[in-house]
């Protein structure tokens, strides 16, 4: 049996199994997980992937097994003062905007597939964030995480991360209803507003380096429109539910300042319609991330009245 | 030749005469009923993942178009073939941004495009940032009228389908000899006459092993790719080689040049066979004789009632009913070769020799109908010569070589169906009186039975099936086949009952109401059987079905050829650039060209198919009247099925 | 970061117009609006009929300006414009005019166009609630002297002031929410 054909037997099975095993080994050795670390020591390297359908920007290694069923989790990403970062940006499925206003990293467009790095001095502590500002998905409002940078020796502080709550199988379908304001506060999560007009339409929301500082409020809306006291703002609400098309109302109810209110609410639904950009409040700084999308071929005309109706049932009379 | 012989000639092919001229006619004077003035036209199309709406437009030439965009969900792209127009489109802007592809610009924001539309024909839109699954899929249609090209293909269509029929009718120059069998003595080249490289090279025992081991590695690599590289599709070599490349390659080379030459470098069967004859290289008759794994294999003969093609037809149509979820998924991908692998290495343990290949492989449906058309076969050089052997090493196999894998008989070899060139047979003869051999395409017309006759509308209607669901521009149709992920399981219900029923039912329907016309119309010879017409006919569908498969990959491979080159710098999505080739934009392989290769491509499959099927009539029926008779309502549903390829490509 | 000082309701305009008598000639004086910060400023600007007012944009976005006549209802959208530019417009008719902007909900700025010259704006104190104000080179004559603010109305309704040559007059309007303000008979 130790003839030339087992030979050749032998050296047939080791161009097979050894090259196997080469290709294994060169594939683990450079993988992303286990890219040895940058040139510069002393630099905090993160793999950050783009993952549109739990919106999120993950740590964690997306392949093609687990893209599938695994919830990856937002990415804090945690330094100390003084540390140079790099991250490694990836996509798992389709373009995502990567930003860290600042810091200046970005916006970066992150095309599938395609690997871009960014890197950037952590020079002042603080928690800043970081978001996706290129439409991506229903979880795309979601699709921020936390720099946290911390002094040396200092306990890091824990922001609690931000993840999507759309997709979770408490998150039902819209309401049974044909009540707009019912309807209105349903879209108002669903469709992200609140991720950057705040719970309940408070604002408050931080849009660093905008004119705006904060992302305007909602709940303010009724005086914006010039209704004049919650008889009329209920009253307008009714008309709105009642009447589709606001211009072909034949008996306009008693409200006050009528045309007035309604021209303000033309001017609002157009804003939402067509978006609207926030200027830099300082031209050199960065651009501010939180940027009014138009909403015109993405929502319904309905959709529009539900939201402003739902914004002028918010506001607080007895504060007026 | 006198004139009077050369106006006999001429007489005779009167036929063909006046039909180019009708054709001619026809396609000159065709009023279409549009009005095509030029015009400008606004135009707004809205994508979404994945399609496009409106997914089809039509625009006169010459027409300007202002043309805007809108994305309701994620960024997508637009491409418009021949227009030198690519756009991106971002969601919750209003604007879009622009740049002519083959000037190297950089995109420009505008509200709108203007461009003109240019000559008549199909041009496709499509997506052309990756934005989900099946962004590949993603595109709709914008048809600038008149439609000229689909109009000179249903022309030809006609045309070819006419002249087929009349030189039916033309007496042949063979003496009275009409008709066509299996033996007939047409062209054949033997290639390994002589003492040329290639004899030497299939004699060589290491030969099927070095053709093979390279594509073990390959699928090696292409399972780890699968499972731990990029879940996107076309950044992962695993998608693009396997159901681009490889595809493409397997439908347009492999197969017509070498018939089942694939099956000779398969590495599905490569562990299961080393496993069960525990060799590689050399022979080991033991092997054969073995009845335990501790020897090789248990050798059992696969089940007679499984040894049709209906287990593999069904496996075949079952992976078509899930192939737009398996080729857009790496993961899904892998799992499946995968698993074909172990189920490799499974069967070869229990059954005799390459059962798996012969009985489980889908794969084998498809190649064994279409090997048929192929220009080289492996036959005996002398059948005399084996009637007198008694070594019959072909089939037993012997010290030098395996018996014939694929479980059929050499020396009794008539058709390409089950061979799977390995070359074992060759080695194995003592006689040396097995050869490769070239030959005219399409020489295999023996179907017999009715399984076969079913794999080969099963194989047609797949191919319209997928040009529907696939190449077409409903994107509604393409969610329904994205089951996994859309979730519409009504949808996906009615697509596959659809596809199950058309290629099961309804196609098999019409060729049997087919053969029973054909039978009334075939005279001369009455001991010809409905059911012979139908099985014996099926045939046409072959030439006609490899072009129409033919035809689909062409898009395939054209469009999305520059992610194959991309992905052999980056194969994992990882961000690997090998060979510099990674970040390259996708672009298009001149894809407005896409339908003027389609129609003659389509014509050629069904001038080949009624050719054959002209040979099949006159095997069955004496009088050349009777032949034609019998092959038209055959020929008619060919060109019917080839109006429907034309419609779904070009039209 | 924008303090609320703008949109403060501390704005008072108290005008004096003759009773009886020719009408006052128009003004031909010029004033100015800014936008800033996404707010006008001044929030509260009082014009003579007739005065020419320059709406300037010093913002880094675009704006618009668009009047609401509070008494008719009427708007009138006198356009969009960028940073730097500015238009001009000419006040022909008394009253109070809302400036709004149609890109920015938020902004909002009260022209209160008076028919005589003799007018002034304050701004009360934020504290005591209390301004104090003088409207000087008044022609004698019998007046009403009225208080603008954009929230409060005045206590018993315009005032009846005599003013004589020479003289000096002291008048302390009140000025409250509506339902206190009834005139007095």
């Amino acid at each position: 049996m130790w003839g030339d054909a087992m030979v050749k037997e032998r050296l047939a099975a080791t161009a097979v199994i050894v090259p196997m095993l080469v290709v294994a080994a060169l594939v683990y050795r450079y993988a992303p997980a286990t890219t040895p670390e940058s040139e510069h020591p002393g630099t905090r390297v993160f793999n950050l992937t783009g993952v549109a359908a739990d919106g999120v920007w993950t740590l964690g290694d997306v392949n093609g097994l687990n893209y599938w069923w695994k919830h990856f989790e937002p990415a804090t990403l945690h330094v100390t003062e003084g540390d140079w970062v790099e991250i490694n940006l990836r996509s798992a499925d389709l373009v995502h905007c990567f930003y860290i206003p600042a810091f200046s990293v970005g916006p970066i467009d992150i095309e599938p597939g395609h690997s871009r790095r960014v890197s950037f001095r952590a020079s002042t502590a603080g928690v800043y964030q970081y978001y996706c500002t290129s439409m991506c998905g229903h979880c795309h409002f979601y699709m921020r995480g936390w720099v946290v940078v911390t002094p040396e020796g200092e306990e890091p502080v824990m922001p609690p991360a931000i993840g999507c709550p759309l997709c979770i199988p408490d998150y039902g379908p819209p309401p049974e209803t044909d009540r707009l304001v019912e309807l209105g506060a349903y879209f108002y999560q669903q469709k992200g507003c609140i991720t950057c007009h705040g719970p309940e339409g408070r604002g408050g929301i931080e849009n660093p380096n905008s004119t705006n500082a904060t992302v305007p409020d909602h709940f303010t809306t009724a005086q914006k429109l010039f209704l004049a006291s919650p008889e009329d703002a209920d009253a307008f609400i009714e008309l709105v539910q009642h009447e589709p098309d606001l211009a072909e109302v034949d008996e306009p109810p008693e409200i006050e300042r009528l045309p007035i209110v309604m021209t303000r609410f033309a001017n609002a639904e157009e804003i939402i319609r067509t978006g609207r950009y926030s200027a830099k409040l300082e031209p050199g700084g960065p651009e501010p991330p939180l940027q009014m999308p138009a909403w015109k071929y993405l929502v319904e005309e309905r959709e529009i009245d539900a939201l402003l109706v739902y914004f002028v049932s918010l506001y607080g009379w007895e504060e007026g | 030749m006198g004139l009077k012989s050369g106006l006999r000639t001429v007489a005779a092919y009167w036929p063909i005469a006046a039909v180019a001229a009708t054709c001619v006619a026809v396609m000159l004077f065709a009023a279409s009923g549009d009005d095509l003035s030029v015009t400008e036209r606004e135009i707004s199309i809205v994508a979404r993942q994945w399609g496009f709406t409106p997914h089809r437009i039509f625009v006169n030439t010459g027409d300007t178009v202002d043309l805007s965009l809108v994305s309701v969900d994620v960024v997508h792209g637009f491409y418009l073939e021949g227009h030198r127009v690519e756009a991106e489109i971002r969601p919750g802007k209003l604007g879009f941004m622009v740049r002519d592809p083959s000037a190297g610009e950089d995109f420009r924001e505008v509200e709108s495009i203007r461009f003109v539309a240019g000559l008549p024909g199909k041009y496709r839109y499509r997506c052309s940032v990756t934005c989900g699954t099946l962004h590949p899929f993603m595109q709709g249609e914008m048809i600038v009228r008149p439609n000229l090209p689909y109009r000179a293909g249903i022309v030809g269509t006609i045309g070819v389908t006419l002249a087929a029929f009349s030189m039916m009718l033309v007496p042949s120059k063979r003496n009275g000899q009409e008709g066509v069998s299996n033996r007939e003595t047409k062209w054949r080249l033997d290639l390994l006459a002589g003492s040329g490289w290639l004899g030497w090279l299939v004699r060589k025992r290491w030969f099927q092993f070095a053709v093979v081991v390279p594509n073990v590695l390959v699928l090696f690599f292409f399972l780890v790719s699968g499972f731990v590289g990029s879940p996107i599709g076309n950044r992962n070599i695993i998608i693009t080689v396997v159901w681009i490349l490889w595809w493409f390659l397997l439908i347009t080379i492999f197969v017509p040049l070498g018939g089942r030459v694939w099956c000779m470098m398969c590495p599905l069967p490569f562990f299961g066979e080393w496993f069960a004859r525990r060799r590689l290289i050399g022979v080991r008759p033991e092997a054969e004789k073995s009845r335990s794994l501790k020897t090789g294999s248990i050798n059992r003969t696969w089940p007679r009632k499984l040894s049709g093609m209906w287990v593999q037809n069904l496996l075949f149509l079952a992976m078509c009913s899930v192939s737009t979820i398996l080729v857009t998924r790496p993961a899904l991908t892998a799992a499946v070769l995968g698993g074909m692998l172990l189920a490799a290495v499974v069967v070869h343990a229990v059954f005799r020799r390459r059962s798996f290949c012969r009985y489980l492989c889908p794969l084998n449906a498809w190649m064994g109908l279409y090997s048929m058309t192929a220009i080289s076969e492996i036959r005996t050089r002398d059948s005399s010569v084996c009637e007198d052997c008694t070594d019959h090493s072909c089939v037993l196999g012997s010290d030098a070589a395996w018996g014939c894998p694929w479980m059929v008989n050499p020396s009794k070899l008539d058709r390409n169906n089950h061979c799977g060139l390995c070359m074992e047979c060759i080695k194995a003869c003592p006689n040396d009186n097995l050869t490769i051999r070239a030959r005219p395409p399409c020489s295999d017309v023996q179907i017999h039975r009715y399984d076969e006759a079913w794999m080969a509308f099963i194989m047609i209607t797949l191919v319209i099936a997928y040009s529907i669901t696939l190449l077409g521009p409903w994107a509604t149709v393409k969610d329904w086949a994205n089951v996994s992920e859309v979730g519409n399981w009504g949808g996906f219900a009615i697509h596959t009952a659809v596809v199950w029923f058309a290629s099961l039912v309804f196609v098999p329907g019409l060729w049997y109401a087919a053969a029973r016309l054909g039978r009334r119309l075939g005279r001369g010879a009455p001991e010809v059987r409905v059911s012979d017409l139908f099985v014996r006919f099926s045939y046409v569908l072959v030439p006609l079905g490899l072009a129409a498969w033919a035809a689909f990959s062409f898009p395939l491979i054209m469009v999305n050829f520059s992610h194959v080159t991309s992905s052999l710098s980056d194969p994992l999505g990882w961000g690997w650039d090998l060979f510099g080739t990674a970040d390259h934009t996708w672009r298009p392989l001149l894809p407005e060209w896409i339908p003027h290769l389609q129609i003659p491509l389509l014509l050629l499959g069904l001038g080949a198919a009624l050719w054959r099927g002209a040979a099949i009539a006159s095997s069955l029926f004496p009088s050349r009247r009777g032949a034609l008779g019998s092959l038209l309502p055959h020929g008619v549903l060919c060109s019917v099925i080839t109006i429907i390829l034309l419609r779904l490509y070009v039209g | 970061m924008r303090a609320d000082g703008p949109k403060n309701d501390l704005d008072v305009v108290v005008v004096l117009d003759r009773v009886g008598g020719a009408d006052p000639p128009p003004a031909t004086t010029k004033a100015s609006m800014d936008q800033r910060g996404l707010v006008f400023i001044p929030h509260v600007l009082g014009v003579q009929r007739g005065t020419t007012v320059t709406f300037l944009n010093n913002d880094n976005d675009e704006h618009n300006v668009y009047f609401l006549d509070d008494q008719t209802g009427d708007t009138l959208d006198i356009g969009t414009w960028g940073q730097g530019v500015s238009v001009d417009h000419t006040f022909e008719k008394a009253g109070t005019i809302i400036t709004l902007c149609k890109l920015h909900l938020e902004m909002a700025a009260y022209i209160v166009v008076v028919e005589s010259p003799w007018f002034v704006q304050i701004a009360l104190d934020a504290s005591s609630r209390q301004g104090e104000f003088a409207i000087e080179n008044v022609p004698p004559g019998e007046y009403e002297l009225s208080v603008w603010h954009k929230k409060l109305k005045q206590k018993g309704g315009p005032a009846i002031v005599s003013v004589g040559r020479g003289e000096s007059i002291e008048v302390n309007p009140i000025i409250t929410k509506s339902k206190y303000a009834k005139a007095v008979n």
